[in-house]
C-alpha cells in the first residue's frame, strides 16, 4: 500500500482512514505505525492498543484518561495537539489521531472540531519537511463529509475498509464479481451505491445471516485519491481503487484474499443442455442408409408442388371472391345513377 | 478468564445480550470463578456496578457456587455498588469514584470489575455521550490498574432480519477488547438447550491466541441449577 510504505507526504500531506462498525480499519493504522520509515506522533484518545506499537518510533501521547467530567486535571485536547506539533522537530513526522469522532465530542461542537482540524493541516502543511497528518474516523460522522471536501485539502488520500462479505453478497445477489472478473464500470455501479448504505454491510455482520464480526485478517479497501497520485504525472483527479489488506500478508489484489477464492476459482462454463440420447441403454442414432431412407419418405400434409406439373394459376394475382348470401342484396346497377348534381 | 473461554486479564470484555437469552450467567460466572481464583500469594477482588441492584440475588446464587458473599463484601473482596444515587438525575461520577477508590485500596490484587447494565440508562433518557464518557473513564482506570473490565450491554431483538445497533452499543463495540454474544438458538426456544455464545475479538486488538467462536461455531450452553454448561454444537458432551 504506497501510503504505508512510499508515503509522498508532499504530495499527499493528508490521510483519512474510515472505520465502521461492520469493519474497522484500525489494523491499517497499526501497520502504517510500525512500517513507517520516519518517526510518528500518534494522540490516543479511545484505543490503548495502538500504544503498544513500535516504541521507537512513535511517540505516544496517551490521552487515554483525559476524559471530561471524569478527571480533575482534564486538559483541553486542542492546546495540547497543537502544542504537540508546533514543538515537534523539523523532521519528516506523522501526526496520528486515533480518533477523530472522540475528539469531537470532548470539544463539544462540530464547527469548532472543524476549526481545529483546519488549523491543523495548516500547521502540518507549513513544516519545513514534508509531513504528514492522519486521521481515523468512525463512520457515521458528521465530519467526514467536511473532512472529505477540497476546501479543507486540495489533495486527499481516503481508505474505506469493507467486510469481504460485502463482495460475496454482490456476487450472489447482484449476480455481480469483482474485477477483473467483471468490467470495471458494472461493478463500480453496483458496487458504490450498495457500500454507501451502510446498513446493507450491517446487515452483513450482524444480521440474522452474519457472523457478528468483522473479518480482523482480512478486508476489502477503497483508496480514493484526490490529487497528485503520485505515477509520475502530474494529476488533477480523482483515483479509486478496490485492493485487498490481509493482517499476515499487507497489501495484496483481490484474488489474493484467501476469503474470496471461491469467487475467484468459478470457472465460466457455458451451460450446455443435457443431451437426452446420451447414457441410455438403447441406441437412438441413425444409420447412413437409415437416414437417407427417412429423407425420402414424403410427409403428409404438406404441399409439396411438382415443378413439372403446369399450374393452374400461374400469374399469382390477387382477387377477392365473394359468394354472397341470402341476407345480401347485391345490384350491379349504379348507386348513384338517379343523382342530378 | 471465564471458562471455557481462555480471555486474558486487563481486557474490556463487552457481553451482549438479548431477552431471550439473558447473560446474568456470564456474569455470575465471571465474577465467582475470579473470587475462587485467590490463592495465599494472589488476592482477587470484584467490583460490581449495577443499575438495578439485586443484592440479594447475587448472594443466593453465591451460595449455590459455594461463596459466602457478606464475608467477601465485609473482606472488601466484594464490592456492590449501586450505579444510580439517591438523587432525581443519574449522575455516574460518584459510582466513578467509588470504583477509582477501590481501585487504589486494591494494592497488587487481580481486580475485575463489572458494569451491568447501561442500556437500562439509555432507554431511560441518559445522554449517549455521557454514558460513553463515563466508559471511557472507567475503562483508562481499569487499564492503569490492570484489572479486568466486563460490561453487560442489552441489545434488541430485531423482528426482521435488519439488526438494530444502538448509539451505546456502536460505541462500545469501538472500543472493546472482545465481543462476547450471547444469542438464542437460530432455530427456537428448546427445552435442552438455553442457548448459545459467540466470541469476537473486538476491532483494533491483536490476536493473541484467543480460540475464537463465530455465530457459525457458537457453543451451546444449558443453565444449571450450579451454573452453566457449556457444549459444542452437534455434541451432548455428557451434558444432555
Amino acid at each position: 500500500m504506497s501510503f504505508i510504505r512510499e508515503p509522498r507526504r508532499a504530495q499527499q500531506p493528508f490521510l483519512v482512514l474510515q472505520s465502521s462498525v461492520a469493519q474497522s480499519s484500525l489494523g491499517i493504522l497499526r501497520q502504517l505505525l510500525e512500517d513507517s520509515s520516519s518517526h510518528s506522533l500518534l494522540f490516543c484518545l479511545l484505543h490503548p492498543s495502538l500504544l503498544s506499537v513500535n516504541a521507537s518510533r512513535v511517540e505516544a501521547f496517551d490521552l487515554l484518561d483525559n476524559v471530561p467530567g471524569y478527571n480533575d486535571n482534564y486538559e483541553e485536547p486542542r492546546h495540547l495537539i497543537l502544542s504537540a506539533v508546533k514543538t515537534a522537530p523539523d523532521e519528516t513526522l506523522d501526526f496520528v489521531i486515533d480518533s477523530v469522532d472522540t475528539l469531537a465530542s470532548d470539544i463539544g461542537s462540530i464547527p469548532q472540531t472543524y476549526e481545529f482540524l483546519c488549523e491543523l493541516v495548516s500547521l502540518v502543511r507549513s513544516r519545513p519537511n514534508p509531513s504528514r497528518l492522519v486521521l481515523h474516523i468512525l463512520s457515521p460522522s458528521p465530519l467526514l463529509p467536511l473532512l472529505c471536501q477540497t476546501r479543507f485539502s486540495p489533495s486527499l488520500t481516503h481508505t474505506i475498509s469493507h467486510p469481504p462479505a460485502l463482495l460475496r453478497h454482490l456476487a450472489t445477489e447482484y449476480l455481480t464479481l469483482p474485477p477483473p472478473l467483471s468490467p470495471e464500470a458494472k461493478f463500480w455501479g453496483i458496487f458504490l451505491p450498495v457500500s454507501e448504505r451502510m446498513h446493507e454491510s450491517e446487515r452483513l455482520i450482524f444480521g440474522s445471516e452474519g457472523e457478528g464480526a468483522g473479518d480482523d485478517d482480512e478486508m476489502l479497501i477503497e483508496v480514493i485519491v484526490r490529487g497528485d497520485g503520485g505515477d509520475g504525472l502530474r494529476r488533477r483527479c480523482v483515483d479509486r481503487t478496490l485492493q485487498g489488506w490481509s493482517l499476515t500478508r499487507g497489501l495484496g489484489p483481490l484474488p489474493d484474499m484467501v476469503s474470496l477464492r471461491p469467487l475467484f476459482s468459478r470457472t465460466v462454463a457455458e451451460p450446455s443442455a443435457a443431451d437426452p440420447t446420451q447414457n441410455v441403454s438403447f441406441n437412438l442414432n441413425l444409420t447412413a442408409s437409415q437416414q437417407k431412407s427417412r429423407a425420402q419418405v414424403p410427409l403428409p400434409y404438406m404441399h409439396e408442388g411438382d415443378p413439372g406439373k403446369p399450374q393452374k394459376n400461374p400469374v399469382a394475382s390477387a382477387a377477392i371472391f365473394y359468394d354472397p348470401d341470402s341476407a345480401d342484396d347485391l345490384d350491379d346497377d349504379d348507386p348513384d345513377e338517379d343523382l342530378d348534381i | 478468564m471465564l471458562s471455557p473461554f481462555d480471555l486474558p486479564a486487563g481486557i474490556l470484555l463487552l457481553v451482549t445480550d438479548q431477552l431471550s437469552s439473558p447473560a446474568d450467567f456470564v456474569l455470575y460466572r465471571a465474577v465467582f470463578d475470579h473470587l475462587k481464583a485467590a490463592k495465599s500469594d494472589k488476592v482477587t477482588k470484584a467490583i460490581v456496578l449495577s443499575v438495578s441492584p439485586d443484592r440479594a440475588r447475587w448472594a443466593a446464587v453465591a451460595a449455590k457456587s459455594n461463596i459466602q458473599l457478606d464475608q467477601k463484601l465485609t473482606t472488601g473482596a466484594f464490592t456492590f455498588v449501586d450505579v444510580i444515587s439517591p438523587k432525581s438525575e443519574p449522575d455516574l461520577r460518584p459510582a466513578f469514584d467509588t470504583v477509582v477508590s477501590e481501585l487504589g485500596k486494591s494494592g497488587g490484587a487481580d481486580v475485575l470489575v463489572v458494569v451491568d447494565d447501561l442500556a437500562t440508562l439509555e432507554w431511560t433518557g441518559t445522554p449517549v455521550l455521557d454514558l460513553t464518557c463515563f466508559c471511557r473513564a472507567l475503562a483508562a482506570a481499569c487499564r492503569k490498574a490492570n484489572a479486568t473490565l466486563l460490561i453487560r450491554q442489552h441489545v434488541l431483538t430485531p423482528s426482521t432480519t435488519e439488526p438494530i445497533l444502538e448509539d451505546l452499543f456502536r460505541t462500545l463495540h469501538h472500543m472493546c477488547t472482545y465481543h462476547m454474544e450471547v444469542l438464542p438458538l437460530s432455530s427456537g426456544r428448546s427445552g435442552a438447550v438455553s442457548g448459545q455464545v459467540a466470541l469476537h475479538i473486538g476491532p483494533g486488538t491483536v490476536r493473541a491466541g484467543v480460540k475464537l467462536y463465530p455465530r457459525s461455531s457458537a457453543i451451546h450452553y444449558k443453565l444449571a441449577d450450579t451454573g452453566a454448561l457449556f457444549f459444542e454444537r452437534g455434541t451432548a458432551s455428557g451434558v444432555l
